[in-house]
C-alpha cells in the first residue's frame, strides 16, 4: 500500500477521536455527555452546525438509551459510532453484552475516568475495568495520536471480527491534553482504508426478513458464547493485521504490547495509559544508574496479549515485574491489570515475583518519582507484593467546629390549613421569612448570580420545621458539598441523578417503619430532593415512578436548560434554538432543534397531589407554593415544584440581570406560573389580566444562548416557539377553566 | 518556519510555562495556542493542557504548556511544578491563593496589573493587558500570549503572527487585526531578558492528604463550608448598604444566592442589620432588586473599610478558620471560551 498524504494538527484524544470519526463518517452517533468523553459530541457539532460532518447526532437521555440507539442504529447495518465515561459506561453496561453477544459492530470511545461514589471526575481506570468481561475488544491509546490511530483501526476490527470495539484512553491526561498529531489529510484515504461496509445482517430488508435477539436456551447460549470466544481468538490475529495495513499507509506501527527499554531488564513495569511516558523518563534515570529495568504497555486490554507479555519477560530474561494499576479489584490482592499478568505468567509456566502497587486513583498526579519508586520495587527484597503506592498522611489540625446548630425548629412564619375551598396558605410573607433560619451554610463555590441557591433558599424560607434533603448529581450538589465541607446544616444524601427520587422513597420508607417499630422519634421530617433538569432528563422514569406511587416527598427541580455542570450541553428543557456545547449555531444548525419538555404536565399526568411552578421574580407566589407542596408531601403524596433558575455563565447574561430575565420567561408565557392541586389546575399569574404579556422572543433576546434568534434568517423558529408556547398557555387556561381537563 | 533552540530545559529536557488565571479571562485558549506556537510554529515538541475539574480550593483554571527540543516526545503529562514562564492573568489571584509555588530564580513572572504592588517578587513584570486590550479592542489573553511569548525570549513576532492568523484568523476572521494589535502590544511591553535583580523562589505546597478520613466520606461538621471567603470571586464591585433608605422589604436576601444579608428580629418586624462580606461574590443582584437605592454598586477597591459589614448571625463560634476560596464551578468543554453575556 502507498503511504497516503498526511497533515499535523495540535488537538486534544477527545478531538482526535471526533475527527477520525468525522472522517470515518459514521452514520449515527447515539451519545450522552459525560466528563470527561462530551468534547467528542462537542467536537462533532460544531463540525455538523458548520456542515462539514453529517454524523445523525442523537442526544439520549441517558447512557442507557444512548446504548439502545448505537444498538438499533447497528441491527439496521449502520456505522455507530459512541463515546462515554465512569457511570455512564456502568448505566450502559448491561447494554453492551446484547451488543456483543448478537454480534453488531459498533465503535465505543471510553475516556477514562473514577466510577462513583464518592463523586469525582478525574481519571482512573476503575471503569473500564467493568468492561472485561462484555465480549467487546478493548483497545488502549497513549496519546492523541493513538487515540485517531486506534480509532481508524476500530471500526475496520470490528467488522472483520463482528464484534463491537472499545478505544479507551485516560481521562484528562489524554482526552483534555494538546498534542502534535498526524492526520490522514483526504478523507477517501481512510475510506478507502477501512472499506465499505456491508452488513452481513440487516433489520431494515423486508425482502429478506431476520430475527434479532430470539430468546435462547442453554446449550445454544453456550454456542453462541463460544463463537464470541472464538471471534476474540481471531480478532488477535485480525488487530495486528489492521495495524500493519495502518502502518503501511501512515508509518505508525502498533502491537498488542508496547515497551521501551526492555532488553536484559532485570525488572520490568506494567503499565496502561498514559503513565507509559512519566515511567519512560524514570527507566532513562535509572538505567542511567546502571539499574537494568524497562516498562511495558498494552494496547490491547481484550484480548489479552498474555502470551506477548510472557514472551517478552522470558527474552529480556526479566527477574521482577511491578505491575502499576490505576483501580483495585478490592480483595483480589491487585487491580484486574495485576491479576491478567499474574496469570499470563503462570500459564506460560515463568515464575516470577510480581509486585503490585495501585496508583493514581480519582486523577492524583502520577509524577516521575512515583514512576521511579514503581521500578524500585522490583529491585527490593522482601517488598510487599500487594498495596498502594501512596498512603495519604493524615490532615494536620484538631477537631473541627462546630459552627451552627443544626436547623431543627423553626419560627412558624407559614402556615398552611384545610379548609372547605382548599388548602390557604397564611403568612409566607417575603419580609417576615428572612427571619426563616436558613439550612445551607453560606461559602458554596456556585458561580456569582447563580440561581440554585436563590430558588432553594425560597423554596425552604416556605418550608417549616425538620428537613432531610436528597440531591442528584448536578451544579448545586458538586458547589455546596465540596469535600472536606458542606454547606448542609440538615441531613443531606447525594445520589447520581438517575436515582434520586427512588433513594429517597427509600429513605422515606425506612423512616415509616422505624417509627412504627418505635427505633425513631414520632414526629415529622419534610423529605426534599433536589434536581437540575439534566437529573429530570436521566431521571425521569425514576421519577415519575415515584411520583405514580405517590411517595411522600417534594421533589423540586431547578431548571436552567442545559448541562451546565458538564460545560453545558443541551437538555431536553434547553429552548429550542438555543446555542449549547452540542447544539451550535452554524450554517447547517440554528441551536436546539427540539421543543423545550414540559415537565411539569408530565407529572400532574401521573396524578400526584401537587405540581407547582414558581418563579424568584415572584417571591411572594414561590413561598406559598413551597408551604403547600410541604403540606401535600407529609400528609399524602408526591409534590413536584419546578423553578425557573439563571445561569448567568450558560446562558450569556449578567448576574444582576436575572430576576429580570426570569420575570420575562414568565411574561411571555414560557414559563407560567400554576399549579394543578389534586389535579385542579389553577393559573396563579395571568400576564395576560395583568397586561403584562410579551413576546417570547423578548425573552429569548435577553439571554446570550438565545440572542441569535432575532435574526430574520431564524423567524421561522422564533414563530414556531412562539405558537407551542401560545398553545401550551392556552391549554393551560383551558384546564384552569374546566375541572374536568 | 522560525527554528529555535531552547536556552534553558529542567532535567527531564523541558521548557515549561504555567498560566494561573480566573475564569473568563481566556487563559486556557493562551496556553492552548502557545503550546500550538512550539509544536507548529517553532518546529518543537510540544504539549499543552488545562486543570479541568472542581477545584476546590485552588484558583479555576490554570494552564500547563511543554516546550522540548525537536524530535523528544513530550512523555510528561503531570501538572508544571517549576515554571521558566509564569503568567498571572489577574492581579487578584496574588493574595488570595498560592500561584507562586514553585517559583525558581529562572522563572520569569508576568502579572496582569495596571502597576507593580510593592510585596510582589522583585522579578515582576507588569503588563497591563486588561487597559491593552480595550484599547485595541482585543482581549486580556491576546495581550498575555503577546508578553508571554516575548518573555521566552524565543518567539519573533512574525511567527505570533502567523499563529493567530491561521487558528483564531480563520475562526474569527473580523477580530484578526485587533487581535494581531493585542498580541503585538504584550509583546511589546516585556523585555526578551529577565530583569534583573534578586530572584524570589516559592517553595512547592504539599497536597493536603488525609489517613483518618471518616468511612466512606462521610461530612460531619456540619455548615463548614462558611471556611471559605468567597471575596476572590468579586470582580471589582461590591454593594453598599444604606440603611437609612431600607424599607427591609427583603427582596435582597431573596435574591442573594450566598446568605449575604443578615435579617434580625427588630421592633417592627425584621431588620436588615448588615452584609456578610466574606461571602459575598459581588454579583449585584442585589442592588438590582432593591426598590429604594438602600443597596448601590460601588468599587470595591475605593472601600476598603466596609460599612455594616456582619458576620452570618447564625454562626456559634467567632473562631473560625477562614481559607480564600472562589467560584469553583467546573469546566470541562470550551463554553467558557466562547462565553458571550449580554451588557445591559
Amino acid at each position: 500500500m502507498r503511504k497516503a498524504e498526511q497533515t499535523t494538527l495540535f488537538e486534544s484524544g477527545n478531538e482526535m477521536a471526533a475527527y477520525a470519526a468525522r472522517q470515518i463518517r459514521y452514520h449515527v452517533m447515539g451519545y450522552y455527555p459525560i466528563t470527561p468523553s462530551t468534547q467528542i459530541a462537542e467536537q462533532l457539532d460544531v463540525w455538523r452546525a458548520e456542515g462539514s460532518c453529517d454524523i445523525a447526532m442523537i442526544p439520549a437521555e441517558g447512557e442507557h438509551s444512548a446504548a439502545g440507539i448505537c444498538y438499533g442504529a447497528s441491527v439496521g447495518g449502520g456505522r455507530v459510532f459512541n463515546a462515554t465515561s465512569a457511570n455512564g459506561l456502568l448505566y450502559a453496561l448491561e447494554q453492551l453484552p446484547v451488543q456483543s453477544g448478537t454480534r453488531f459492530p459498533m465503535v465505543l470511545n471510553v475516556a477514562c475516568r473514577t466510577v462513583s461514589g464518592p463523586l469525582d471526575i478525574k481519571g482512573d481506570h476503575s471503569d473500564i475495568m467493568f468492561a472485561l468481561n462484555t465480549g467487546w475488544i478493548i483497545l488502549f491509546a497513549n496519546t492523541p495520536q493513538q487515540v485517531y490511530d486506534m480509532n481508524v483501526t476500530a471500526i475496520k476490527i470490528a467488522e472483520s471480527v463482528r464484534l463491537p470495539v472499545i478505544v479507551a484512553f485516560d481521562g484528562f491526561f489524554t482526552s483534555h491534553q494538546k498534542q502534535r498529531c498526524q492526520v490522514l489529510a483526504n478523507e477517501e484515504d481512510v475510506q478507502r482504508f477501512i472499506g465499505a461496509y456491508r452488513p452481513p445482517v440487516t433489520a431494515l430488508d423486508p425482502e429478506h426478513p431476520v430475527t434479532i435477539g430470539a430468546y435462547m436456551n442453554e446449550p445454544d447460549l453456550g454456542a453462541n458464547k463460544y463463537q464470541l470466544h472464538q471471534a476474540m481468538e481471531e480478532a488477535k490475529t485480525v488487530i495486528q493485521t489492521v495495524w500493519d495495513e495502518f502502518q503501511a499507509l501512515t508509518g505508525r506501527s502498533y502491537h498488542a504490547i508496547e515497551a521501551y527499554r526492555a532488553e536484559q531488564a532485570d525488572v520490568l513495569l506494567v503499565l496502561l495509559g498514559s503513565s507509559y511516558g512519566t515511567a519512560q523518563e524514570a527507566v532513562d534515570q535509572l538505567r542511567a544508574q546502571g539499574k537494568r529495568c524497562g516498562v511495558l504497555c498494552l494496547h490491547r486490554l481484550r484480548p489479552f496479549p498474555a502470551l506477548e507479555i510472557a514472551a517478552l519477560c522470558r527474552e529480556a530474561g526479566v527477574r521482577a515485574v511491578v505491575v502499576g494499576d490505576r483501580q483495585d479489584s478490592y480483595g483480589a490482592g491487585g487491580g484486574n491489570l495485576t491479576l491478567e499478568v499474574k496469570a499470563a505468567l503462570q500459564t506460560a509456566g515463568l515464575s516470577l515475583p510480581v509486585i503490585s502497587r495501585v496508583y493514581g486513583l480519582g486523577g492524583q498526579d502520577f509524577g516521575l518519582e512515583d514512576a521511579k519508586s514503581l521500578l524500585e520495587l522490583g529491585f527490593t527484597t522482601n517488598a510487599p507484593s500487594f498495596g498502594y503506592l501512596s498512603v495519604p498522611k493524615k490532615k494536620s489540625g484538631g477537631q473541627e467546629g462546630p459552627y451552627f446548630h443544626p436547623v431543627t425548629e423553626t419560627p412558624g412564619l407559614t402556615q398552611v390549613v384545610s379548609t372547605p375551598q382548599g388548602l390557604q396558605v397564611k403568612g409566607g410573607l417575603v419580609r417576615e421569612t428572612t427571619l426563616m433560619p436558613k439550612r445551607l451554610a453560606p461559602g458554596h463555590g456556585a458561580c456569582p448570580g447563580c440561581g440554585i441557591f436563590v430558588n432553594l433558599n425560597l423554596l425552604l424560607r416556605g418550608i417549616e420545621g425538620c428537613v432531610v434533603l436528597l440531591f442528584q448529581t448536578g451544579c448545586g450538589m458538586v458547589v455546596s458539598t465540596p469535600y472536606p465541607q458542606t454547606a448542609f446544616k440538615v441531613p443531606y444524601v447525594h445520589n447520581l441523578f438517575q436515582n434520586g427520587a427512588a433513594t429517597l422513597s427509600g429513605l422515606i420508607e425506612v423512616y415509616r417503619q422505624r417509627q412504627k417499630r418505635g427505633e425513631l422519634p414520632e414526629g415529622e421530617i419534610t423529605f426534599i430532593m433536589v434536581s437540575g433538569d439534566g437529573g429530570m432528563d436521566i431521571g425521569m422514569g425514576c421519577a415519575l415512578s415515584a411520583g405514580l406511587r405517590g411517595s411522600r416527598m417534594i421533589l423540586f427541580e431547578y431548571d436552567n436548560g442545559g448541562y451546565m455542570n458538564t460545560g453545558y450541553q443541551l437538555s431536553y428543557s434547553t429552548p429550542k434554538g438555543a446555542r449549547s456545547a452540542t447544539s451550535h449555531v452554524g450554517a447547517r444548525q440554528y441551536g436546539k432543534a427540539f421543543f423545550h419538555k414540559d415537565m411539569p404536565q408530565l407529572m400532574a399526568a401521573a396524578g400526584i397531589d401537587y405540581v407547582a411552578t414558581v418563579a424568584e421574580s415572584n417571591p411572594a407566589d414561590f413561598i406559598r407554593k413551597a408551604a403547600k407542596a410541604q403540606y401535600y408531601a407529609n400528609h399524602s403524596g408526591m409534590a413536584y415544584v419546578k423553578a425557573l433558575s439563571a445561569c448567568p455563565l450558560n446562558w450569556g447574561d449578567k448576574p444582576n440581570q436575572e430576576r429580570k430575565v426570569i420575570a420575562a420567561a414568565v411574561d411571555s408565557c414560557y414559563f407560567p406560573l400554576y399549579e394543578v392541586e389534586k389535579g385542579i389546575t389553577r393559573l396563579t399569574y395571568d400576564p395576560e389580566a395583568k397586561q403584562a404579556k410579551i413576546p417570547v422572543l423578548r425573552f429569548l433576546t435577553k439571554m446570550g444562548r438565545t440572542k441569535h434568534l432575532q435574526k430574520e434568517e431564524y423567524a421561522k423558529v422564533v414563530a414556531e416557539m412562539q405558537q407551542e408556547v401560545d398553545w401550551r398557555w392556552q391549554r393551560l387556561q383551558a384546564r384552569a377553566e374546566h375541572a374536568h381537563l | 518556519m522560525q527554528r529555535v533552540d531552547l536556552p534553558i530545559v529542567n532535567d527531564l529536557g523541558y521548557y515549561e510555562m504555567r498560566l494561573e488565571s480566573i475564569g473568563g479571562l481566556g487563559a486556557n485558549l493562551c496556553g492552548k495556542l502557545l503550546g500550538e506556537l512550539g509544536a507548529m510554529y517553532l518546529g518543537l515538541g510540544a504539549a499543552s493542557f488545562a486543570s479541568y475539574g472542581s477545584e476546590k480550593r485552588g484558583s479555576p483554571v490554570k494552564s500547563y504548556i511543554r516546550w522540548c527540543r525537536p524530535g523528544k516526545e513530550v512523555r510528561i503529562n503531570s501538572p508544571v511544578h517549576h515554571p521558566h514562564v509564569l503568567g498571572i492573568f489577574h492581579e487578584a489571584l496574588l493574595d488570595s491563593y498560592p500561584v507562586l509555588q514553585g517559583m525558581t530564580e529562572h522563572t520569569r513572572l508576568i502579572i496582569n496589573a495596571p502597576c507593580k504592588q510593592k510585596h510582589w517578587p522583585a522579578q515582576a513584570e507588569i503588563v497591563d493587558a486588561g487597559a491593552l486590550a480595550m484599547r485595541y479592542k482585543s482581549r486580556v489573553n491576546m495581550v498575555m500570549l503577546g508578553a508571554i511569548a516575548k518573555a521566552t525570549g524565543l518567539v519573533s513576532l512574525e511567527s505570533l503572527k502567523e499563529l493567530i492568523s491561521h487558528t483564531l484568523g480563520q475562526r474569527y476572521p473580523a477580530l484578526l487585526a485587533s487581535n494581531i494589535k493585542g498580541v503585538r502590544a504584550g509583546y511589546d511591553v516585556v523585555d526578551e531578558r529577565a530583569p534583573k535583580g534578586d530572584a524570589a523562589v516559592y517553595e512547592s505546597e504539599k497536597p493536603r492528604r488525609y489517613e483518618e478520613a471518616a468511612t466512606g466520606g462521610v461530612i460531619t461538621c456540619i455548615g463548614n463550608i462558611v471556611t471559605h471567603d468567597l471575596s476572590a470571586s468579586r470582580e471589582g464591585w461590591i454593594p453598599l448598604f444604606h440603611p437609612d433608605r431600607c424599607i427591609h422589604c427583603g427582596l435582597c436576601d431573596s435574591t442573594c444566592p450566598d446568605m449575604v444579608f443578615q435579617f434580625a428580629v427588630g421592633e417592627q418586624g425584621p431588620v436588615n442589620r448588615g452584609l456578610d462580606y466574606q461571602h459575598c461574590k459581588g454579583c449585584l443582584r442585589c442592588v438590582a432588586v432593591c426598590p429604594v437605592q438602600a443597596l448601590t454598586a460601588v468599587k470595591e477597591r475605593e472601600w476598603p473599610e466596609k460599612p455594616y459589614a456582619l458576620p452570618n448571625q447564625s454562626l456559634i463560634t467567632a473562631d473560625i478558620p477562614m481559607e480564600a476560596s472562589g467560584a469553583n464551578s467546573w469546566m470541562s468543554s470550551e463554553a467558557q471560551e466562547t462565553e458571550r453575556r449580554i451588557e445591559e
